[in-house]
């Protein structure tokens, strides 16, 4: 299950004449991870003002996905918790042709504190990509690997025709075309997670944090999902993007879930959580990955095929006509159910 | 000692093969034994015993040499590769297999 995929970000900034250049350049640039700052240039244009005052405009445009990721943890860590309600809240009016706008307030970026503003502000702009052009380019890529079977996670606003529309390449590529749903859970907090994993609805719980304190995959989360039917979700873009000592943290808190999964026989599932083409791998690469954090190729194998498609099969039938309650199914209808 | 040969196909962003022309064998090289070293270190790739047999820029293809005991790491590796030079890149492998002969002829063969 891939994540909402971005296109680019881009930032701008006015400095006008009585301000420093240099500072609100810096104001700009704290937006960025440190690490990235190198890899990132500004461009400098000269304006004039109504009054004939000299105006410089900073602009950038970000297209790597892991500074696009940085600076997106760094939004989502150094907001309060106000501002991000606000966000959500407007979304939509934020929202103008696939791209999300974000006004700050320069002053405060400058000392590290991200405020929304107004007046004279940082511009940000997200760009999401063309979601279902994205999406069919994935499966296409999917099916080119020899996937036989591919969710997606589409944003829950989609019209039902876009989904048909959807389906019907799917069929059109080989892909198996059915009516089908998953419920994934994305467990951010700790209460989520726990909730989640107490529910029989929840198919999948994955933890998306990267870091290990946003991951709650711990003994008492495995012994609630035991008692339930989901599956651990462990994606695999996060593995091959990041390097070094994140993603070594990442490699040891998978290392300890698949553990701890195996151990309270919670079933794992291995997805791609890939948001383009280029991030996707075939599944006897995805068995040698998972050789990273100890899982061995039968486990990796299973992963990969059959507790998915165990899940599917599975979701059918709760959603076929015969479902009764978890376990129970009409096996014959009518009166001729012999006397016992 | 056995071997396995590993035929690699290597994909690259939409059009960026014409806009940086295309893709070196020290390249293709750099990026994968980067990655051996990266996640299994020296004495991991010590055991790998890696080599690039044949470098194909023009259909972007590649056939690696591994010690048959390393094809689970070597595998990782590759798989694990985004980057190519400077671009955003994916390593996709064809086909394994112990003799060159057999590789090239199925590889041949799809």
């Amino acid at each position: 299950l891939g994540k909402v995929p971005i296109a680019y970000i881009e930032i701008g900034v006015f400095a006008h004449a009585t301000e420093d250049e240099e500072k609100v350049l810096e104001a700009a640039r704290a937006l960025i991870p440190k690490e990235h700052l190198e890899n990132v240039t500004f461009k400098k244009r000269r304006l004039k003002g109504d009054y004939g005052n000299p105006i410089t405009f900073f602009k950038t445009k970000i297209r790597d996905i892991q500074v696009i990721e940085g600076i997106v943890e760094n939004l989502s860590l150094n907001l309060s918790q106000d501002d991000k309600e606000r966000v959500l809240r407007e979304f939509d009016l934020r929202l103008d042709r696939g791209s999300l706008y974000i006004r700050l307030d320069k002053q405060s970026a400058l000392k590290k504190n991200l405020r929304l503003c107004r007046s004279d502000p940082l511009h940000i702009k997200i760009r999401f990509k063309e979601d279902l052009e994205a999406v069919r380019r994935l499966i296409k890529e999917s099916a080119k690997l020899g996937y036989r079977l591919v969710g997606v996670t589409l944003p829950k606003d989609v019209k039902p025709e876009e989904v048909e529309s959807l389906k019907d390449y799917c069929k059109s590529e080989g892909v198996v075309r059915r009516r089908f749903e998953i419920v994934a859970v994305e467990c951010n907090t700790k209460d989520v997670a726990r909730q989640a994993a107490k529910d029989r609805r929840v198919d999948l719980l994955s933890f998306t944090s990267p870091e290990p304190g946003g991951r709650f995959f711990d003994a008492a989360e495995a012994e609630l999902v035991s008692g339930a039917l989901s599956a651990l979700e462990v994606d695999m873009a996060p593995l091959l993007v990041l390097s070094g000592a994140s993603r070594v943290r990442l490699l040891s808190s998978l290392r300890r879930e698949v553990f701890i999964a195996e151990k309270f026989g919670v079933p794992i599932v291995l997805s791609s959580g890939a948001s383009e083409r280029l991030l996707l791998r075939k599944p006897r690469e995805y068995m040698a990955l998972a050789g990273l954090f100890d899982m061995n190729l039968e486990a990796a194998r299973l992963a990969l095929s059959e507790t998915p498609l165990s899940i599917v099969k599975r979701n059918r039938r709760k959603l076929g006509p015969s479902y009764v309650a978890p376990g129970v199914y009409v096996v014959r209808r009518g009166g001729d159910c012999p006397d016992t | 000692v056995r071997r396995r040969y590993i035929a690699v196909k290597i994909e690259l962003e939409d059009g960026e093969l014409g806009k940086h022309g295309k893709v070196s064998k020290g390249e293709v090289w750099r990026a994968v034994w980067g990655r051996l070293l990266q996640l299994y270190g020296e004495y991991g790739a010590s055991q790998a015993d890696l080599s690039l047999i044949e470098h194909n820029p023009d259909e972007n293809y590649a056939i690696f040499r591994c010690a048959h005991r390393a094809l689970e790491t070597v595998r990782a590796a590759i798989s694990a590769v985004t980057k190519l030079g400077g671009r955003r890149a994916a390593f996709h492998i064809i086909y394994v297999s112990g003799t060159l002969k057999t590789l090239r002829k199925r590889v041949h063969d799809r």
